[in-house]
């Protein structure tokens, strides 16, 4: 193989943009290339584990941290209640005592005030007490009585709080549980005119037995100072800016960091996500459940916090603690920060990596794209990117390689056999003239035999074969046979099996034996074991006698003027090269005047077509039959226009090969005379030939020159067509009887009778049929015209219904 | 009859050999007509072996002139037999048909 050669149809396009940019230094990464595909889908995969990660990761430590967070507030709330029940519980013990010592008989009010102001001088909360009366309780003299004892700069100071302004009776402390007849702790309140401070009040009815009759007669109190329970709120605490307070169950600040807020409602202080989140909570907390849920502080921090409340036992108070989320977070979002931090850089830094890398796995095959651009514009002298390693990318290299080769290969081959293809089709077609030349054509003209063959081949060479030549002067060789197969092969040994008859067929052997010889010759030398259907007929021109041999070819047709047919069924053998020692009889036929034989291969009556159907013997014959005046020839050609009519739309599958022979007819009886000639001829155009040969044997008798005799032949046939085409319309069939007369050496006498409508061409005006110019020319009238010029002397007569033409000519 | 064509440059040379009479016109007729019809303008008749003509074989080279001269082309006859010559003279064919000597004259018109 040479260096390879553009196939034609491999053309250099002009260089795209896209070939620009490559030349120029292709980028790293070309947009929708792998690597960009690569990164991203990575990105995308990366971020979407790591903020699952990241969202249960946090979720779950934020859980633990609130747990935890509960836990502390929990514990710290313990706490806290149980430091202010240290404090609450002599503040409610010591006055219960003292209204127990207030129920006796006769109570020394004295000594139980003494006691109370002992206890406000020792306990650090309370800092003052009072024991309120009735109406008239303490004196039936006197209605108001309220001694009040108070701390003050560590002395205690005594005063009466019985004065009409500031009206005990009406005052929470002694009313409320003076209705409830239980002791209770009061709402904070200022208390203007007693204890001038913000104070709480722990109030024990007393009563007294009245003629038998336990009567209300009043009331013991202690006064505590909230700012005592500051100090205790102060070291409740968590996280920087947690805090915690102190409520009634009213929800009153009764204790809070914030003083301002002392004495407000809860609702100012908290508010959750929604009013009514907001309202069930606040109930539930007073109620006096514990609870830890996150609410918004407006006290304090103004952030969403967590709040733990729960209640004191023993009074009706709320402790509350409270710290913002944020600080609980606050070490959780730090961990989180640096988290997503880390997690950036180690994104951009794994991005950058991706294309890196993907960008050096890609570069090899975007050179081998480039390459192969190159090679599909037809430029396969393009070298491939030489890459070392063994991965995938290699080995798709090493195969394009491979199959650049094969292409190269390919494409040679191919117009090594395209060079090739071409030169058997002319060889085929140069085969295909031999062919024909070998085939015998123009059967010579006899007044007494013609001869019409045609072999129209399948394939630029056919297989079929047919011959005939004179093997003397009185005997014709004619032949046709079909080799199996077809093509070239068929060819080659159609053309051997020719020579063989040439060679072998003698007068001096018997056809039989001839076809034997031949027989086993072709066995000998027939390797692929082809054969051939055979028949050879020898004809003896003069007395119409076919001595014929059939190999088992189809079988010959004996058509009789009348339309009569004959079909010749013998077979004498079996088909030539099969058999080396087959023996072969042969059989004969008389031909009679106007018998013909015809001869045909396979390749007419198993025509196909388009439908499927095969064209058969019948219409071959019909045409025939039909035809009895067309010279063989061109009867030959009737039929393989039919043939081909037939399949039409349908590739010819087998060789056409057609051979008619017929022995021309005579009859009508030859007047013998030397002076007189007289022929009899139906009314057939294809007579014509006939009245030639006579005319021309007459002239050779007489010997007529050539030149009169072509004109005589001129005139007869003027004046025979004229009446084969004018003078009958009846379709039936006529004689036209023509009679040669030598008047005297050197004149003819012509006379032509037919029995059709009268007509005289005499009295045909021909005059004008020369001087016309070319346009003005009609056709027609010529004929006569040359009649009347041909000639010496013209009569026309009619007579008993004929009409009967007299010519004379000198000569 | 027997028609041998052969071409030489744009001009169809057909030679008639044998009889062209009323049995066997149809084929010239036919292959004529063929020609015309292929926008073959340019045809030279030589009628050296042609040995017999009849009228309808006339006819046909009539039919074929007078196409040919509608279309501007060029019908020649060349190399006729004296006898028919003749034929040619009593049909005052001589004069419509442009009638050479040989094919070499013929040629030179084309």
């Amino acid at each position: 193989m040479s260096s390879p050669v553009l196939h034609p149809t491999f053309t250099m396009e002009p260089e795209t943009n896209d070939e620009a940019v490559n030349k120029r230094g292709k980028p790293l990464l070309p947009k929708g290339g792998l690597a960009i595909r690569y990164t991203r889908f990575f990105i995308l995969a990366f971020l979407l584990v790591f903020s699952i990660a990241f969202y249960y990761t946090f979720s779950y430590t934020r859980a633990i941290l609130d747990e935890d967070a509960s836990q502390r507030a929990s514990n710290i709330t313990d706490l806290t209640i149980s430091r202010i029940s240290n404090v609450i519980r002599p503040v409610e013990q010591v006055p219960s005592t003292l209204s127990t010592a207030l129920e006796v008989e006769k109570p020394d009010y004295r000594m139980i005030l003494d006691l109370a102001k002992e206890f406000v001088l020792e306990d650090t909360v309370v800092f003052g007490s009072a024991i309120a009366f009735e109406p008239y309780m303490f004196d039936k003299k006197i209605y108001r009585h309220c001694p009040y004892v108070f701390e003050t700069r560590n002395t205690v100071i005594e005063r009466d709080l019985s004065s009409a302004e500031y009206d005990y009776f009406n005052k929470d402390w002694y009313r409320i549980p003076k209705q409830l007849g239980q002791a209770v702790w009061s709402e904070p309140y200022y208390d203007k005119g007693g204890g001038d401070t913000l104070m709480c009040t722990y109030s024990v009815p007393f009563y007294r037995h009245i003629s038998g009759k336990r009567v209300f007669a009043g009331v013991i109190t202690m006064d505590i100072s909230l700012g005592t329970f500051m100090h205790i709120l102060a070291s409740a605490r968590v996280y920087k800016t947690g805090f915690s307070y102190l409520m009634s169950s009213k929800g009153i600040m009764i204790a809070h960091p914030n003083k301002a807020y002392i004495n407000q409602d809860i609702h100012r202080v908290v508010i959750g996500e929604s009013r009514s989140q907001t309202d069930s909570a606040i109930r539930l907390m007073l109620k006096g459940n514990r609870m830890f849920v996150k609410m918004r502080d407006l006290s304090h921090v103004k952030v969403p916090s967590w709040l733990y409340t729960a209640p004191v036992p023993h009074t009706n108070w709320i402790f509350a603690i409270t710290f913002p989320t944020r600080e609980l977070y606050a070490g959780l979002y730090d961990f989180f920060y640096n988290l997503i931090a880390i997690f950036l850089i180690s994104l951009a830094a794994m991005i950058m990596l991706t294309i890196l890398i993907t960008g050096k796995f890609i570069r090899p095959i975007s050179r081998l794209v480039e390459a192969t651009h190159r090679i599909g514009q037809g430029d396969f002298g393009t070298a491939l990117p030489v890459y070392t390693s063994k991965d995938e990318i290699s080995q798709l290299t090493n195969a394009f390689s491979h199959m650049k080769d094969e292409l190269v290969n390919y494409i040679a081959n191919l117009q090594d056999a395209t060079a090739a293809r071409e030169k058997i089709e002319s060889e085929l077609s140069v085969a295909h003239d031999i062919q024909m030349g070998l085939l015998p054509k123009n059967f010579p003209a006899r007044d007494d035999w013609d001869l019409g063959a045609l072999l129209n081949p399948a394939r630029a060479v056919g297989g079929d074969l047919y011959d005939y030549y004179f093997l003397d002067d009185n005997h014709l060789f004619i032949a046709i046979g079909d080799v199996s197969g077809k093509g070239v092969p068929a060819s080659l040994f159609m053309v051997t099996a020719r020579i063989l008859f040439r060679s072998r067929v003698s007068l001096n052997v018997p056809l039989n034996q001839s076809v034997y010889e031949i027989n086993k010759e072709i066995c000998r030398e027939n390797p692929n074991q082809m054969f051939v259907t055979f028949i050879a007929g020898i004809v003896d021109l003069k007395n119409g006698c076919m001595t014929y041999c059939n190999a088992g070819h189809n079988p010959p047709f004996l058509v009789k003027p009348g339309g009569r047919i004959k079909k010749l069924g013998d077979v004498h053998g079996i088909p030539l090269g099969i058999f080396e020692h087959a023996t072969y009889t042969s059989g004969s036929v008389l031909f009679e005047p106007g018998d013909a034989i015809l001869l045909y291969t396979d390749g007419v009556t198993e025509a196909i077509s388009s439908a499927g159907s095969f064209y058969g013997e019948e219409p071959m014959l019909e045409i025939v039959r039909h035809n009895p005046d067309l010279c063989p020839a061109d009867l030959i050609n009737r039929l393989e226009d039919d043939v081909i009519g037939f399949m039409k739309g349908v590739d010819q599958a087998d060789d056409i090969t057609l051979l008619i022979l017929r022995s021309k007819a005579r009859q009508g009886g030859e007047t013998k005379s030397t002076d007189m000639k007289q022929i009899s001829l139906p009314n057939k155009l294809g007579e014509l030939n006939r009245l030639v040969a006579e005319l021309e044997q007459t002239a050779e008798e007489w010997d007529i020159p050539p030149k009169v005799s072509m004109e005589l032949n001129l005139v007869l046939e003027e004046l025979f067509t004229n009446v084969v085409f004018y003078a009958f319309d009846d379709g039936r069939d006529h004689d036209i009887l023509v009679r040669f007369t030598r008047v005297a050496p050197g004149i003819i006498q012509i006379c032509i009778e037919d029995d059709g409508k009268e007509f005289n061409l005499l009295e045909k005006d021909t005059s004008d049929t020369v001087n016309h110019t070319i346009e003005e020319r009609q056709i027609g009238g010529l004929g006569i015209h040359f009649v009347k010029k041909l000639v010496n002397e013209i009569s026309y007569e009619r007579k008993n219904g004929k009409n009967i033409v007299l010519l004379t000519r000198n000569y | 009859m027997e028609l041998i064509e052969r071409k030489t440059g744009k001009c169809m040379i057909i030679s008639i050999k044998g009889r062209l009479d009323t049995i066997n016109y149809s084929i010239l007729e036919k292959r004529l007509t063929e020609l015309l019809d292929q926008n073959i303008d340019r045809i030279l008749i030589n009628c050296a072996q042609m040995d017999y003509v009849s009228s309808s074989g006339l006819r046909i080279l009539l039919m074929a002139l007078k196409r040919i001269t509608m279309v501007k082309g060029k019908f020649v006859l060349c190399s006729l037999q004296d006898n028919i010559r003749e034929i040619f003279e009593i049909s005052g064919f001589t004069t419509i048909f442009e009638i050479h000597p040989n094919e070499e004259d013929a040629l030179g018109v084309f």
